[in-house]
């Protein structure tokens, strides 16, 4: 295979070719370790590669295929974790020098499960620090920065996740997402990102930002790929208690299935407010594409989303407080200034504060339940902006200035202050050539139909076929 | 509601406190505005009349589906 080959392949292309021994585990191990070592120093999307250990177990990998030992498509395919995610005896800062020497004792559920299937494990990826924040802004490791435009941010949390898969430097991603870190960053990187239901996917493992709200999700190329890793990664697990019991669909077997009949809300009101004219449009084409492909779409508003930030901002700020307090008091100085910040806010958040938040939470999903009964999915924009410039602090909408931060997470925070499934996949560019994402979001473990709706889109469109000019 | 409503200096002032943590002055003028923007945001809850003996915070272990048995 060809350099450009390889740049564009998928791991639904590539895990046939390994299963019938017609492409090697180390050569494609090899090839990306190597366009690692070309393109991180300019991306910062790894901040621990593992070669020698990754060389290793595509050997172990090729040398199973050899005897027929295949484990199916995730067999020899390299990938690599948000550094928040452990991995037994390699380090796991989580983005901060507080947890510079931290080593975990174990894997992560999601580590052995893709070891388990056989994944190579290339390394460990950067991340806004403690995953409390959303540009991967970092002063302790760098910024990350965009393939698309290197003096942009990637988004985060899942920064380095989203910005390793967009520039094929590993062929799929974990990542996490609390308020949209899976999200924004596969938005604004033009890759597939997808936060399945909550109790969907095991956080055991996870470094917690905010126990309610914390997710691990999947970024991609491809939705099909998306379902392949989902497959493996999903399911019970006795060391999460928010872990469900339900069991778990091959997420690829309905893919192809079309969307003909399919029932799609188009989001107004807050999910259109302070959106950018650019991605407007391409989320209106987008569903225009969906339209052509069968679908029933109809505009539906949900009132209470206008009360997601407050409620949200409430709830992060009061759990991820909890989860500093100690060293917070401890070491304060050592976290950088805005994860300081923001973890201070949680301080000023009361008990009676923080429930009155949980209880709207409850109207929330009510609300969002009622109104799935006649809907299959949602959509709306992934973010209202397309990647901001690094040090950006405020963006422009129209007459408006707004904060970076709280903008590009605010149409993300719905469905994880719901627990729904919710997937971002490129839907167009901005007038200045910067990825755009559209946000498909879908009934409590109704995954296969996000993945099926995405999947269709993604058949009738060529904008996640793009890749940055490195 | 601004950095200078004395309800945000009275919070941060008890946050800080009970945090036991040390802010220079560009730090605590950050933390007060964030602390108008979060207290407002909590504030506009009240205008949907909650009513705690009918509505459950969402605590349970699956809050995607609360009523379920998992």
């Amino acid at each position: 295979m060809t350099n450009q080959d390889f740049v564009t392949a998928t791991i639904s292309d590539l895990a046939p070719l390994i299963q019938h021994r017609k492409l090697s585990p180390v050569e494609l191990t090899r090839w990306h370790l190597d366009r690692i070592a070309t393109l991180n120093p300019r991306l910062n999307a790894f901040l621990t590669v593992l070669a020698d250990q990754a060389i290793d177990q595509a050997r172990a990998a090729e040398d199973e295929i050899a005897r027929g030992q295949y484990r199916g498509p995730l067999h020899g395919i390299p990938i690599a974790l948000k550094d928040i995610i452990a991995v037994k005896g390699v380090p796991m800062t989580c983005g901060s020098k507080i947890l510079a020497d931290h080593r975990p004792a174990r894997d992560a559920t999601v580590a052995t499960r893709l070891r388990d299937a056989g994944a190579i494990l290339l390394g460990k990826l950067h991340l806004h620090e403690f995953a409390w924040g959303v540009t991967s802004v970092n002063p302790h490791f760098g910024n990350a920065r965009n393939p698309w435009n290197t003096d942009s941010i990637p988004g985060g949390s899942s920064g380095g996740s989203a910005a390793a898969v967009a520039a094929s430097i590993a062929m799929a991603t974990l990542g996490t997402d609390t308020g949209g870190s899976v999200r924004i960053p596969a938005a604004l990187c033009n890759t597939t990102g997808l936060k399945p239901t909550y109790g969907r996917v095991s956080r055991d493992g996870v470094f917690p930002l905010c126990n309610s709200l914390d997710h691990v999700g999947v970024l991609t190329k491809t939705v099909q790929d998306a379902a392949l890793m989902l497959s493996v990664i999903a399911g019970a697990d006795p060391r999460d208690a928010t872990s469900a019991c339900r069991p778990v669909p091959d997420y690829s077997q309905g893919l192809t299935a079309g969307i003909r009949g399919i029932r799609v809300g188009l989001l107004r009101g807050f999910f259109a407010d302070d959106v950018r004219d650019d991605v407007k449009g391409c989320v209106e084409n987008a569903a225009g594409q969906l339209r052509d492909l069968g679908a029933q779409v109809e505009e539906l508003s949900l009132p209470l989303m206008d009360h997601v930030p407050g409620a949200s901002l409430a709830i992060i700020t009061g759990e991820s407080y909890a989860v500093h307090e100690r060293i917070l008091r401890e070491r304060a100085q050592d976290y950088g200034a805005d994860v300081r910040l923001r973890l201070m806010m949680g301080a000023m958040v009361s008990a009676a504060q923080y429930l009155k938040a949980q209880r709207f939470r409850r109207m929330l999903c009510e609300q969002t339940a009622e109104a799935m009964k006649r809907l299959d999915a949602l959509v709306a924009p992934a973010t209202p902006v397309p990647a901001t410039k690094i040090g950006q602090e405020v963006v422009r909408i129209g007459d408006k200035e707004l904060a970076v931060a709280a903008s590009l997470s605010r149409l993300t925070r719905p469905a994880n202050m719901t627990g729904l499934p919710a997937i971002s996949v490129p839907c167009g560019f901005s007038t200045d050539g910067l990825p755009i994402g559209l946000q498909i979001i879908g009934r409590p473990f109704e995954e296969e139909m996000v993945l099926r709706i995405a999947h269709a889109y993604q058949g009738a469109t060529e904008w996640h076929r793009r890749r940055p000019p490195l | 509601m601004n950095a200078d409503d004395p309800r945000v200096a009275a919070v941060v002032e008890a946050g800080i406190q009970n945090a036991g943590v040390r802010l220079d002055a560009a730090e605590l003028a950050q933390l007060k505005s964030q602390t108008a923007i979060l207290l407002e945001g909590l504030d506009r809850l009240d205008e949907l009349n909650i009513a705690p003996e009918q509505v459950e915070p969402a605590l349970t272990l699956n809050i995607a589906t609360p009523n379920d048995d998992d």
